[in-house]
């Protein structure tokens, strides 16, 4: 879209109405959340996207972008975590792709949930594993490792075990990542809603 | 409403809590370039040694080692993946039963990204121990920050307990109702939704009316904004980061031609 503009920088600084910006930060809180609650529940997946993609579908692929990698440069600040911001790079691809097929229209049809889903979930395990591994040796120090370590162990090559790995985990928690989200704006009462122009694209 | 934020500054009468901040990101910025451009951990060991000076003059030398325990499974993890399984590995060091090869270039790779790992984190928690997000923030405007940005940053470091407090709100009313949060993986999934529903649905509310109570204050006017929190860059703050620009330079000359 801003391809087509001429000022494309006007359009793009267009995107981050007040609106739009007020929504980062509670979608960064939602992000957070959705960690919080999968360790209070005991789930095996973080959901720590879930905001992002609730940005994309609200503000569009570049608020959810920014946002999502704002997530991770706020976390940095706030707990001294540096490594953080590297990490933030899979957030803001987890926005930007999310919010392209908002922009789409794919996201009209609830069984298109799945296949965007699945396809943010590839995406973000192949650019989460590049980032792991020359950050942080490849370990992550969660559940993922111990698959890592079974992908290792029977007998696959270094990369093809990181990036197998994740994507066995990331898939489940990107596809609830999507309808959660989803589900909310499809329900989104009529004078919200229509506040926020990327939401016309999915109700 | 300082008990609102998120926050790990301690606040301390010490040299370093002084100095602009943009002094001390500039700082741990560097440290974190050093980390990727140093030759090998040996050096980067070397610029761990940094931070007994400057956690002294900051007054929190103990704090800072704080986060360093969560690093303990990350190593042995690191090493156990990094020396089995490194993917250029040559350089063979023993053999180990099950046909496991154990490499040296493996381990020594673990000890680069290990020894990486320790110093970003202990300098990470040094700047945000010594440096109040408030001056930060105000600080980084001065050199060209965005308002926007600045309003996401300090906004965010609010809400998150906001959000995590309205969340507590939300899980103790649906159970009142009945929803289960226990039991097996299915049913802890279903209980998802009951959660998370009301929480977007109120966020928008939210987004929505503090859009309009911003806009009341002419958040998106042109005129020049004030700051709470005042910060100024002295001289000594130019100072130390031309000292600490060139102190770089010269770790990785040194570091590279040795």
């Amino acid at each position: 879209m801003a391809k087509k503009s001429k000022n494309w920088l006007e359009r793009l600084m267009g995107e981050f109405s007040t609106t739009a910006l007020v929504l980062i930060p509670i979608c960064i809180g939602i992000n957070q959340i959705g960690r919080l609650i999968s360790t209070a529940l005991q789930l095996p997946i973080y959901l720590d996207t879930i905001g992002t993609v609730f940005m994309a579908m609200l503000a569009g692929p570049w608020v959810a972008g920014v946002g999502g990698f704002l997530t991770n440069v706020v976390t940095a600040i706030a707990y001294g975590r540096p490594t953080s911001v590297f990490f933030g790079i899979v957030q803001l691809a987890v926005g930007l792709i999310a919010g392209w097929f908002v922009y789409k229209g794919w996201l009209k049809k609830g069984i298109n949930v799945l296949w965007t889903g699945a396809l943010i979930a590839v995406l973000a395990a192949l650019v989460s594993s590049v980032i792991v591994v020359y950050v942080r040796g490849g370990v992550s120090a969660s559940g993922v490792d111990a698959v890592v370590a079974v992908f290792l162990a029977s007998g696959q090559g270094f990369w093809a075990s990181i990036i197998s790995a994740r994507i066995l985990t990331e898939m489940l928690d990107k596809i609830i990542a999507v309808f959660i989200p989803w589900i909310s704006v499809k329900r989104l009462p009529e004078k919200y809603a229509r506040l926020f122009k990327y939401t016309t694209k999915i109700r | 409403m300082a008990s609102n934020i998120l926050l790990s500054y301690v606040h301390k009468d010490s040299y370093f809590h002084k100095i602009d901040p943009s002094t001390k990101l500039l700082i741990t910025v560097l440290v974190i370039l050093l980390t990727f451009i140093l030759k090998n951990y040996i050096h980067i060991m070397i610029l761990l040694l940094f931070i007994f000076p400057i956690g002294i003059k900051s007054k929190v030398l103990r704090m800072v080692f704080r986060p360093v325990s969560q690093l303990f499974l990350i190593f042995i993890l690191l090493f156990i993946i990094q020396g089995l399984f490194y993917p250029l590995a040559t350089d063979k060091l023993m053999d180990l039963p099950f046909g496991f090869t154990l490499w040296k270039d493996g381990l020594i790779n673990a000890a680069n990204v290990g020894s990486r790992l320790l110093v970003m984190m202990v300098f990470g928690f040094w700047f945000v121990l010594t440096t109040h997000p408030g001056d930060l923030v105000s600080s980084l405007r001065k050199i060209g920050l965005p308002n926007a940005l600045g309003y996401i940053m300090i906004t965010t470091l609010q809400m998150i307990p906001r959000i995590q407090s309205q969340m507590k709100t939300i899980i103790d009313a649906q159970k009142s109702r009945g929803l289960e949060t226990t039991g097996n993986l299915i049913k802890k999934f279903k209980s998802y939704l009951p959660l998370l529903g009301p929480l977007f649905m109120g966020s928008v509310q939210q987004a929505v009316e503090k859009s309009m109570a911003l806009e009341a204050r002419a958040f998106s006017s042109d005129c020049p904004k004030t700051n709470y929190r005042k910060t100024t860059i002295h001289l000594k703050d130019k100072i130390i980061m031309i000292c600490a620009v060139a102190l770089s330079i010269i770790g990785v000359i040194l570091s590279w031609t040795l």
